[in-house]
């Protein structure tokens, strides 16, 4: 008797792993959207893509963590895969980039030997160009892992929208040009009701008694900036349209709100979001654990749906779930996703021996509608 | 008339000695032994209760993934490799009944791996001569499948395989066998149904005992 009774229960144990322990991603069909891979020639710790106009051209800019190097997408460029050219720089190495309408600016480490013989950060040092040649230093500090430094702008497709800020602690500057932080005033911005994107900036440093926080981001609407402390913003601003809405991003959910003081939020069911895009018809999302989309709701106009759906690409499998994807742009968002030319940076956290991912896929990957794939740039 | 039946008498006695049986004590004694040879067609490699434990490595060629033989580099998965451990008993002299697991991997076009575990249950049908053995197995059961953060489980793995192994010595024979596997991947949304056609050259070794 207690034979018979083991012995069901081993086989009630063993048929209960096929029900609760099933799972049934899609592999094969998943596999058949693979493509060759080209040989990277962007590759790097890429913080930001950013736009600029440099020299009355439409471009667009990386920092791969050694060098500063650019592309047009000016006109019937946006569409092809063009080389990319080095920026002259005077510094060691750019960390990131920013630009406004008229400068771009560029977050600079130097390096040196510690006295046990370590190659460290000695100092950190913001830059500007009007012509993308000539740089002049507008701040410049010993270094400090201590005190945060964070080079951001607004980085919108119209160059009137775009504006650039430094903060350093709880300190943050609007930059203007060459300008030297000594002559800039500080400013903070308060929590907006719950939500931690605030619009108002007060003079000043953040004081232990003002409910603010330390800005990471920020995105316009209707002309007014909004900053962020969360890890992405963005907003639904075309080349030929004002954004409507504007989204930032808390774990899996996004907020958005059409007038910055009242905000909603859905879910779209991913790893945490760490940066976003918009297309005509997608809403994108790039994660600890690659990309995700989702179709805007039918109903409310610049609104996400909940959760996430499949890509007709090999997205899933290029921009895969062993990568942070550090950041996005989408070069033309008023097009459809599958005509539209899209950039995004690959990291990922851990070393090569713990991780499954590959050195070789670090750094900028794009999608051009002529060849309707995801690939290294 | 009475010699006459007198000498027929004597000459009948005379000559019943001449014609007198032969001893049967003596050709016992004389009689060579008889040797029972075993009859060739009782011995057999198996027995019924015989078991034996298989291990192989293989090499493994995706059929329907694009590609051409012998690296398939050109496909969506490239040609892959795999290890088999296996443990089967003889039913009957001819028959048996086992199981096995492979741990097999494929890389693919975009730098990934997809990897897979297959437990199957078998059917072995052996066909022997002398000392060599020629089985013949069809196996069906479930894979783990995985493919970057990905897992189907459990996926149907159906396999046909045939081979030929030589009887080294009493308990360990070596040989080499083909197979094909079929794994299907099913799903509510059926545009997602797809199927992997595996072809693989095994190089095995079995301990008998």
């Amino acid at each position: 008797m207690r034979t018979y009774i083991r012995k069901t229960f081993v086989l009630f144990a063993a048929f209960s792993c096929f029900f609760f322990l099933s799972c049934n991603d899609v592999i094969f069909d998943e596999i058949r959207n693979e493509v060759k891979l080209d040989d990277a020639k962007v590759f790097g710790d890429i913080k930001s893509i950013i736009r600029y106009t440099l020299n009355g051209e439409e471009c667009i800019f990386v920092a791969d963590g050694k060098d500063i190097l650019y592309r047009s997408v000016a006109g019937d460029t946006v569409g092809q895969k063009i080389d990319w050219k080095e920026l002259p720089f005077s510094s060691t190495t750019v960390y990131d980039l920013a630009a406004d309408a008229e400068y771009l600016y560029a977050f600079s480490l130097s390096w040196g030997e510690d006295e046990d013989g370590y190659n460290v950060p000695i100092t950190r040092s913001v830059w500007c160009s009007a012509d993308g040649s000539n740089w002049e230093m507008i701040f410049e500090e010993p270094y400090s892992d201590r005190t945060a430094a964070i080079l951001f702008c607004t980085n919108t497709i119209k160059p009137e929208n775009r504006h650039a800020y430094f903060r350093i602690g709880s300190e943050t500057y609007e930059l203007s040009g060459a300008t030297k932080k000594e002559e800039l005033k500080p400013f903070s911005v308060e929590k907006n009701s719950d939500y931690i994107c605030s619009s108002e900036k007060v003079d000043g440093a953040a004081s232990a008694e003002q409910n603010s926080f330390a800005p990471r981001n920020c995105t316009v609407l209707n002309g007014t900036v909004y900053f962020s402390g969360a890890s992405a913003i963005a907003s639904n601003e075309t080349a030929d349209t004002d954004a409507t809405h504007i989204y930032y991003s808390s774990g899996d959910n996004v907020y958005y709100s059409s007038d910055g003081t009242a905000w909603e939020r859905v879910d779209l069911n991913c790893d945490t979001i760490l940066c976003m895009a918009t297309t005509n018809d997608y809403f994108y999302a790039g994660t600890t654990e690659g990309v995700v989309h989702t179709p805007w709701n039918p109903e409310k106009y610049g609104v996400p749906s909940n959760g996430n759906s499949d890509f007709s690409n090999n997205a899933n499998s290029a921009l895969s779930s062993y990568y942070e994807i550090q950041s996005i742009l989408v070069v033309n968002p008023e097009e459809k996703e599958l005509d539209c030319t899209i950039f995004a940076s690959l990291d990922f956290e851990g070393s090569t021996s713990s991780s499954s991912a590959n050195m070789k896929n670090i750094g900028l990957w794009s999608y051009y509608p002529f060849r309707s794939e995801w690939n290294r740039e | 008339m009475k010699r006459i039946c007198a000498l027929l008498c004597a000459f009948c006695l005379f000559f019943s000695f001449s014609f007198a049986d032969e001893d049967k004590k003596d050709d016992i004694d004389n009689e060579e032994p008889e040797i029972e040879r075993p009859r060739v067609e009782d011995f057999k490699l198996n027995e019924p209760g015989d078991q034996f434990i298989k291990i192989g490595l293989m090499v493994t060629f995706p059929l329907n993934f694009g590609g051409s033989f012998p690296l398939y580099r050109e496909g969506k998965l490239s040609v892959g490799g795999a290890g088999m451990l296996g443990y089967h008993r003889f039913i009957t002299s001819w028959w048996a009944l086992g199981f096995d697991v492979h741990f097999g991997y494929h890389p693919t076009i975009g730098e990934n791996i997809f990897t897979y575990i297959p437990l199957m249950l078998n059917t072995t049908v052996q066909p022997t001569w002398k000392r060599l053995e020629f089985p013949l197995t069809l196996g069906v059961g479930a894979a783990m499948e995985n493919y970057l953060s990905r897992t189907y489980f459990p996926g149907l793995v159906v396999k046909a395989q045939g081979g030929i192994f030589f009887r080294a010595t009493p308990s360990w024979s070596f040989g080499a066998e083909g197979e094909f596997m079929y794994m299907p991947q099913w799903y509510s949304n059926s545009k997602y149904n797809d199927h992997g056609n595996f072809a693989s050259f095994v190089i095995s070794a079995r301990y008998h005992f």
